[in-house]
């Protein structure tokens, strides 16, 4: 199975966590998630997926001006993104548990 | 190879590719892209393209992760309000998920978008229809049906296109015309009862000389027709006069008498209550002098039923002698 499939459904939380230890810009996002090992991870998919969230009240943004290279906008949590990532990992701590009970007599060779 | 493009050009072949998108949301989307695609630049080794794809990819990916609704907003007072009345809902939203059930609904809600499309295409039709046909649930003839048809084929073409679609005023048209479908269904259900063929409806008394609310019953018997009298028997096969109905609230229960029928008023004594039957009726007699008194009453003696001599005192507020005899 392709993990980029995967992702897509649960790239809102991959992203919610990283900006729950901290405040983000979008590039930073992306570099963030690649380090903690989703190297799969699009571009176009966390710029987007920011955006929305963003559009959906879950994030605040702010923009950073920056002496060399380009002004950086930097997206954190507000109390409807917190919530949002709380009931979401909730969601995919069950899935995952139940993934993982159905897979125990799995070997994965 | 191509010179590598510059993050201007690749944004704007990100933009060109988006185009078919409204420009408000366009723009909103696409806001801080060339900042985003410079800093992606400014990583060492790799062109953009190589990094992040054709622009046309890239914007798909964009499109695909930003979700089917972008939505308005921006800076107009409207679209912060939208923006914090959305987030509200949101919010609302996301405390309710913990609730399995509430959970379940929001996953089986969206697969009752079509049945809504169609009620609310055949609502909107037959409020169309209502001064011009026959009332009731269903579309009167052929063109009223076709005329149905066609509204619902039109309510389910434009759910199918989906919200993102045209402009503020049309998406805002189409949530007014929700709004009166959902009215129209819920008065219409609400309805139900009273339009139903063996209606028992509420009034206030036939007459003003009937001050107690009273039942009026109107084609019970569903063989013959209105119901214009009625005619008690005991066990025995004993035939009763005067007999008092009442509905469960203690309001008399009246019949109308038929347009062919008036009631017989005796000249001296109390007329006849209305809620005891058999009523003292008798056909209309045509009057030779349409300009002389409406009423006739009639001698006491001989009564053409002997219900009418018996005026016995009763709780519900006396009729008061009416001139004119009840008939519609």
């Amino acid at each position: 199975m392709d993990s980029s499939q995967l992702l897509k459904g649960v790239l809102d939380l991959a992203v919610l966590a990283v900006l729950a230890e901290r405040d983000s810009y979008g590039y930073d996002v992306v570099r963030r998630l690649r380090e903690v090992g989703l190297e799969d991870v699009g571009d176009a998919s966390v710029y987007g997926t920011l955006r929305r969230l963003f559009k959906a009240g879950a994030l605040t943004s702010y923009v950073v001006a920056s002496d060399e290279g380009p002004h950086r906008k930097y997206y954190g949590l507000n109390d409807v993104g917190r919530s949002l990532l709380q009931t979401s990992a909730k969601t995919w701590t069950s899935f995952a548990a139940t993934m993982n009970d159905l897979l125990k007599e799995v070997d994965p060779g | 190879m191509n010179p590598p493009m510059t993050p201007q050009k690749y944004a704007a072949a990100v933009r060109e590719a988006l185009a078919d998108l409204p420009a408000r949301d366009r723009d909103v989307l696409l806001e801080d892209l060339d900042e985003h695609l410079a800093e992606v630049a400014a990583e060492p080794g790799m062109s953009l393209e190589e990094r992040l794809g054709s622009p046309e990819a890239y914007a798909a990916e964009l499109r695909a992760a930003y979700g089917g609704r972008p939505s308005g907003g921006g800076s107009s007072l409207g679209g912060r309000l939208r923006e914090r009345m959305s987030g509200a809902v949101r919010r609302v939203h996301t405390r309710l998920l913990v609730l399995p059930p509430y959970r379940q609904a929001a996953v089986f809600a969206p697969e009752l978008r079509p049945a809504w499309w169609v009620l609310r295409g055949y609502a909107i039709a037959l409020a169309v229809l209502a001064p011009i046909s026959a009332p009731g649930l269903v579309p009167g003839d052929l063109p009223a049906w076709v005329f149905t048809l066609a509204v619902i084929w039109g309510s389910v073409w434009l759910g199918r296109r989906g919200r993102t679609r045209g402009s503020r005023w049309s998406r805002a048209l189409l949530l007014g015309a929700d709004l009166l479908a959902a009215v129209l269904v819920v008065t219409a259900m609400a309805d139900v009862p009273s339009t139903s063929s063996r209606g028992v409806a509420f009034d206030y008394g036939p007459r003003p000389d009937v001050y107690a609310p009273g039942m009026r019953v109107e084609r019970v018997s569903s063989l013959g027709g209105d119901v214009s009298n009625i005619f008690p028997y005991a066990e025995d096969g004993t035939p009763l006069h005067n007999v008092r109905l009442y509905d469960q609230d203690g309001n008399p229960i009246m019949l109308e008498p038929g347009f062919d029928q008036e009631f017989v008023i005796p000249c001296d004594g109390e007329p006849p209550m209305r809620n005891a039957y058999p009523l003292p009726l008798r056909p209309v007699e045509h009057r030779a002098d349409p300009a002389g008194p409406e009423a006739t009453c009639v001698p006491a003696t001989p009564a053409p039923t002997d219900a009418t001599a018996s005026a016995t005192p009763s709780a519900s507020p006396s009729p008061s002698p009416s001139a004119t005899p009840s008939r519609r």
